[in-house]
């Protein structure tokens, strides 16, 4: 049975309530080139979703900004310890 | 039964093994790289610097041992997994603690975000939102708030933070974003005040 042509439109393009179910996953780099590019084609065209994405982005800017600086000489030293085993 | 043990390891097969030349090529190109995501796991683990360093030495030399089991996919999830066992079987006797606590699991968070921000009036904003944003975190649930510190504050992928925290990555996911969600509300909030 072959999808009427409306249906099959419908399947290659999601609508909003597709998108708003894949959009954290998108966002995280979470999902498949081909299906990533079907949210990205969305949110260029989508005005409400493409503001819900950019409200998304800034939450996950803001908590980037959280993540706390490591002591450089303790790194140095495990870079050392991982040279020294891999014997370089 | 005692004597079951040394038969059954007569009987097992020769471990396979790589020379050293191809062990060291593997573990420089695969696991020297997550060097700094496993000190920051192991910091949020131990929640001690000593302790952390002791944490990534004891999985550096585990992986090193068994990096010729290693099927070459998913290096940092592999990492992940061994320093949470190594984790767990040095604090045996200890109940695991990981973020149970929610002032000792945001210790490591400074209330304040990066400088480097142009403008007085910004970085006041920043400010606001930034101690909303770890107000927030401590409102979450222990079990939604270890994913986003993991997720958006230490950046690791989904399969990553499952990993740690051993749950399925639906479980990821699901506390991830709904966890998200209440955050938004809240800086919402924050914006809509400082913007009236």
């Amino acid at each position: 049975m072959r999808w009427p042509k409306a249906r099959r439109s419908a399947r290659r393009a999601p609508d909003c309530h597709e998108v708003q179910k894949t959009l954290q996953s998108f966002l995280d780099g979470e999902l498949g080139p081909a299906e990533a590019d079907v949210v990205a084609d969305h949110l260029a065209h989508c005005v409400r979703c493409g503001i819900e994405a950019r409200v998304f982005e800034d939450v996950k800017a803001s908590l980037s900004q959280l993540r706390p600086d490591l002591d450089l000489e303790t790194l140095a030293r495990l870079q050392q310890f991982a040279d020294e085993l891999a014997g370089s | 039964m005692s004597l079951a043990r040394p038969r059954l390891l007569m009987v097992m097969p020769r471990q396979k093994t790589i020379s050293d030349e191809a062990r060291n090529r593997a573990f420089r190109d695969h696991v020297v790289p997550e060097l700094e995501i496993l000190y920051r796991v192991a910091l949020r683990l131990t929640r001690n610097g000593h302790d952390a360093e002791d944490l990534v030495q004891d999985t550096l030399l585990r992986a090193y041992r068994a990096i010729d089991r290693f099927d070459g996919r998913h290096p940092r999830a592999w990492l992940l997994t061994i320093l949470r066992n190594t984790n767990i079987n040095r604090a045996r006797k200890r109940r695991p603690h990981l973020f149970d606590d929610e002032d000792q699991a945001l210790a490591a968070i400074p209330a304040h975000g990066a400088d480097g921000r142009e403008g007085a009036a910004e970085q006041a904003l920043d400010g606001m939102v930034d101690e909303t944003i770890v107000a927030a975190l401590r409102a979450l649930s222990g079990d939604h708030r270890a994913v986003v510190i993991l997720v958006d504050v230490d950046g690791l992928s989904y399969m990553e933070a499952a990993e740690i925290l051993e749950v399925p990555i639906g479980t990821i996911m699901s506390r991830l974003h709904r966890a998200r969600r209440r955050l938004r509300t809240m800086l919402e909030h924050v914006r809509e005040e400082v913007h009236s």
